[in-house]
């Protein structure tokens, strides 16, 4: 593969040890490391289709290696005969409620880390990664008292306010990076020809801002439909969310059939919202998210 | 502009994005440390006082600890193991990279209890992992993977679900070594294993081991995935917090749990830290 072992290549007229050994690394090796992850990645998917696919009059069981018959009895059963459908709602109503609310909580300090120079600008750094960091249940229990003493435990808002705390920290950096991305000069450009600042920010900043703007609202959108923690803590029994009711279908009552159709509603949007914005993006907006941390 | 003006304008702007994150981590852990000392408790007396602290340690809270900490061990460094060869595999151009590239990100996208799920349900007791261990002839009897005493089960699930995000770092880190140092090692007559021993791996030391930290602290503190697949007795130390918070309703001795799986998570770090630096040395 390298430079080094290229040239040494030509001396052997038949398949000799080295044009072998180059075969099995450019192309034998590549392709059973890909299989490999399919197998690994793959499988475990493929399982949770199929269980979510299983006809109960026909289960699934011991020596079977694949279900005998597939139905969508199961996917009838949840929606009609759990809270799935009220728990769909509950979570994209917080989710987009959280985005909107971290995008204009983060806008004007996204601003100010990317534009200013100021003495204790790591220790902001910190601060903004300690929702990701601290314990998930620490944060959640005991920001549930806060809750109870505020009157907002069991309630549709603090369920935003708590969500928006966790996607703030993606929010804050992916928005001050795309602002350090913006050339100063273009804004004093713009104050020069006159541009008031709700001018210079419509028409100058927003627009430069739009990729920034899009991949902290998929990550915090994202961050808000996964989160367990808070929405189990503060939320339940008022409010199930998706993940809420996956918990239980797990825990408690083991049903696996239920669990792989709830697996399925939860993870199929995340990884459609993640592949648009792997298209949408050309940076690696992934790196940005996660990279520096 | 004036200096204090300037100020002015800056605390303003940093206010309504990093104040409420500040704000609100502040109350929840000033909540904590409160209740830890026997202030604020909701159902009997509040008084303050050490008594908490003196019950907290018990038995079961140093099994509940010791657990925590051995998952988290092994989970966090058998995904590094695994992450780096990965990552060096990824520095280089090979067939089908894009795709190998995409299947292994998938678990990046997902939560945490639906990686639970799907692991579960190959290490099953008669799952496909077993059966096909079987008929290898590896086994004679299906193991016994989920709520096994060891966490087995959860230490597969959490490197499962950490190891793009691990994988992800370290190809960053490695990206920002610059390549001059890695040339002129070649010219001089370097052999990959060479550069890799003196060039590669101490300069990625650092950022590597903020990987390493980061998800051990995750896991250290998790609750739902030890709920779904974790031994029935020791519980993890979140587990144990939220039983005596929720359960028994005592949440002075939660709170001293929460204390402590923040102070260890924070020595942790920076023994990881330490050992790294010392090692490279």
């Amino acid at each position: 593969m390298t430079a080094t072992t290229r040239p040494s290549v030509s001396k052997s007229p038949l398949l000799g040890k080295k044009q072998f050994l180059l075969l099995t690394r450019g192309t034998l090796f590549p392709l059973l490391m890909l299989f490999g992850a399919i197998v690994i990645i793959g499988l475990p998917l493929l399982m949770a289709v199929l269980w979510s696919l299983v006809d109960p009059d026909f289960p699934w069981s011991y020596p079977d290696v694949f279900p005998t018959r597939l139905s969508l009895y199961r996917w009838n059963f949840v929606f009609r005969f759990t809270g799935i459908t009220k728990a769909i709602i509950t979570s994209y109503t917080i989710a987009p409620l959280a985005t909107i609310m971290a995008f204009i909580l983060s806008l004007p300090s996204a601003y100010a880390i990317a534009n200013y120079n100021f003495p204790g600008k790591e220790i902001i750094r910190i601060i903004i990664l300690l929702p990701i960091i601290l314990p998930g249940m620490v944060v959640a229990l005991f920001l549930s008292r806060v809750f109870l003493f505020l009157d907002l435990s069991q309630s549709l808002f603090g369920l935003v306010l708590g969500h928006t705390l966790l996607g703030l920290p993606y929010m804050l950096r992916l928005l001050s990076t795309s602002f350090e991305a913006i050339p100063k000069e273009i804004g004093d450009a713009a104050s020069n020809l006159g541009a008031t600042n709700f001018y210079r920010l419509k028409d100058v900043f927003i627009p430069m801002l739009l990729p920034g703007i899009f991949a902290g609202s998929i990550f915090t959108f994202i961050t808000s439909l996964e989160e367990f923690n808070l929405t189990f803590v503060i939320g339940t029994p008022t409010y199930q969310t998706i993940p809420t009711v996956l918990f239980a279908f797990l825990g408690y009552h083991f049903v696996r059939t239920n669990a792989a159709v709830v697996s399925l509603i939860l993870m199929v949007p995340n990884v459609i919202l993640l592949f648009i914005a792997d298209r949408f993006l050309k940076t690696d907006f992934l790196t940005a998210a996660y990279g520096k941390l | 502009m004036t200096k204090k003006n300037h100020t002015l304008t800056l605390l303003l702007l940093l206010f309504p994005g990093v104040g409420y994150i500040a704000l609100m981590l502040a109350a929840a852990l000033v909540m904590t440390v409160l209740q830890s000392m026997g202030l604020f408790n909701f159902t009997g007396v509040s008084q303050f006082g050490f008594q908490e602290w003196v019950e907290v340690f018990n038995q079961q809270t140093w099994d509940a600890f010791a657990y925590s900490t051995k998952v988290a061990f092994a989970s966090s460094l058998l995904c590094m193991i695994l992450a780096y060869p990965l990552a060096l595999f990824l520095r280089r151009e090979f067939l089908a990279k894009k795709y190998f590239n995409a299947v292994i990100r998938m678990p990046l996208f997902m939560p945490a209890l639906v990686a639970a799920f799907l692991i579960l349900n190959v290490i099953a007791y008669h799952g496909i992992f077993n059966e096909f261990l079987i008929r290898l002839g590896i086994i004679r009897e299906p193991l016994r993977l989920t709520h096994d005493d060891w966490g087995l089960g959860v230490i597969g699930i959490q490197i499962w679900k950490n190891l793009p995000f691990q994988t992800l770092i370290v190809t960053s880190v490695l990206a920002s070594i610059q390549s001059d140092l890695e040339n002129a090692a070649k010219n001089l007559g370097a052999g990959p294993w060479q550069v890799f021993r003196d060039i590669l791996f101490p300069l990625s030391i650092p950022g590597i081991v903020t990987g390493v930290v980061l998800v051990f602290i995750g896991i250290f503190g998790d609750y739902a995935i030890n709920t779904v697949a974790g031994p029935n007795y020791p519980p993890s130390l979140a587990i144990r917090m939220y039983t005596n918070a929720n359960i028994f309703n005592d949440w002075g001795q939660a709170a001293c749990i929460a204390i402590i799986i923040i102070i260890s998570s924070m020595v942790y770090a920076w023994l990881i830290t330490r050992v790294a630096s010392f090692a490279t040395r």
